[in-house]
């Protein structure tokens, strides 16, 4: 049906004949959680901002090689997340995530009363702390998981692990965190 | 109902729980602008058509963000200072925002006299374009409009599926004009919050100004401004195609727009 917004594949194709509007369509679907990833990845924000553009641009000239009818989001991550692991690498050193938790009330606007089930503000400050003082590789399996919201697809892409794997890391890592926020062993 | 919280976790379930409520809560640093960026990029990579033409098409917009800002401020300055022109349309920009129509003005849009497609045809000193789009079928109304040379056809639908109608029930407006005027002729005045994103239309260079509030008028030959109540219903690309300046206003996003742009035939 003309006139309604196109879809992805619809998208693509328009790309893919040289129609850069409907790419950059595209990638605005796409950019928060790109940017996000990457983030992840890298731990810089300014460097997420060029490493998710950096991969755009990259994927753009990938074009001809993306498998019709197969899904975008996974192949899009997967080259962000290489171009965001280069300036990891690049820059050398261990970035610790500027991640905050929100202060205000959830985003539903609903009061908090003591029988629900919110995480307070002193734990929520401790879980990042912890999570930040876990090792990159466990780090970045948990927040990717939850914080980006990946599929075990996605986050195989990002991470550049077979998907098979991917299940038993997350649980190793979530293993270690729950040992660093009880106050016991050591992190590795 | 949700989970309790038991802190600290005691297995992975529990873990997982507490791990899901932090996400709700979690602040990343915003999102940067990059879909524009990449956008800016590409068409710098792969100028096409008389893309080459317009003033920022030379421009080493490179993928840092940070110079792409500065560039479009520096363009934005050229813009104030000079006005950007497509075929006979010349952009310019305005502090503020717009002085308040003349009442009813935003009713009659002004579009000239109604007239069936036909005689539009007739009259017209260019061959007129309908969109093929099957969303949007014949237009509803049809107005020419004797200036500038050659006349101004103005086709006019009501609401379509993905075109919904503004507060005057007007759906999408599609204009065109001859490009070989004089870009003093027409004008087109931006207001504060409205931005121009270049893009393109088959390959020809497009502008697509969205946002904020945006004048459209002409002047007479002593360039006095001779009418402002051609408000545009709403976001608008434009181009030049085939020595005719072409403008598609209200669509709901650039992707809507060019779709109609891109069926005229």
């Amino acid at each position: 049906m003309e006139g309604r917004p196109l879809n992805d594949a619809e998208l693509i194709e328009e790309a893919r004949r040289g129609d850069v509007a409907a790419y950059e369509e595209l990638v605005r679907r796409y950019e928060e959680l790109a940017f996000r990833t990457a983030y992840l990845v890298c731990g810089d924000a300014d460097d997420a901002r060029d490493a998710a553009q950096e991969g755009f641009v990259r994927a753009y000239g990938a074009l001809n090689r993306f498998r019709a009818g197969a899904e975008p989001r996974p192949w899009l991550l997967r080259i962000v997340a290489n171009a965001a692991r280069n300036r990891r690498r690049a820059a050398g050193r261990r970035a610790s995530l500027a991640l905050r938790s929100a202060q205000d009330r959830p985003s539903d606007g609903a009061a908090p009363s003591p029988e629900a089930a919110v995480l307070a503000g002193e734990q929520r400050a401790e879980l990042l702390a912890a999570i930040d003082r876990l090792g990159d590789d466990d780090r970045r399996i948990i927040t990717l998981r939850w914080f980006a919201d990946l599929s075990e697809r996605e986050m195989a892409a990002v991470l550049d692990v077979p998907p098979g794997t991917v299940k038993s890391r997350l649980s190793r890592a979530m293993d270690r965190l729950r040992a660093v926020v009880s106050g016991g062993a050591n992190h590795g | 109902m949700a989970e309790p919280i038991v802190w600290p976790p005691r297995d992975e379930h529990e873990m997982a729980t507490t791990l899901a409520e932090l996400a709700r809560r979690v602040v990343f640093p915003p999102t940067p602008p990059i879909a524009a960026a990449v956008g800016a990029q590409l068409r710098e990579q792969t100028p096409r058509g008389w893309q080459a033409a317009l003033p920022w098409s030379g421009w080493r917009i490179g993928r840092s963000l940070a110079l792409a800002v500065v560039a479009l401020l520096v363009l934005a300055a050229a813009a104030v200072a000079f006005g950007i022109a497509i075929g006979g349309l010349r952009i310019t920009f305005a502090p503020g925002t717009p002085p308040p129509l003349p009442s009813g003005a935003v009713q009659s849009r002004a579009f000239g006299e109604e007239v069936g497609l036909d005689e539009a045809r007739r009259r017209a000193g260019f061959q007129v374009l309908v969109p093929s789009l099957a969303a949007m079928g014949q237009p509803d109304h049809v107005y020419y409009n004797g200036v500038p040379s050659g006349g101004t056809v103005s086709l006019v639908w009501g609401p379509r599926p993905g075109y919904p109608a503004d507060a005057n029930g007007i759906g999408l407006v599609a204009t065109e004009f001859q490009a070989a005027v004089d870009p003093a002729v027409w004008e087109k005045m931006l207001y504060e919050g409205t931005t121009v994103t270049s893009s393109d239309v088959g390959g020809h260079a497009a502008l697509w100004v969205a946002g904020g509030e945006h004048t459209f008028f002409y002047r007479d030959a002593s360039g006095r401004r001779v009418d402002s109540s051609l408000r545009l219903v709403g976001d608008t690309l434009i181009w030049e195609s085939g020595g005719l300046v072409l403008r598609v206003e209200g669509a709901p996003s650039l992707t809507a727009a060019a779709a109609v742009a891109r069926s005229l035939r």
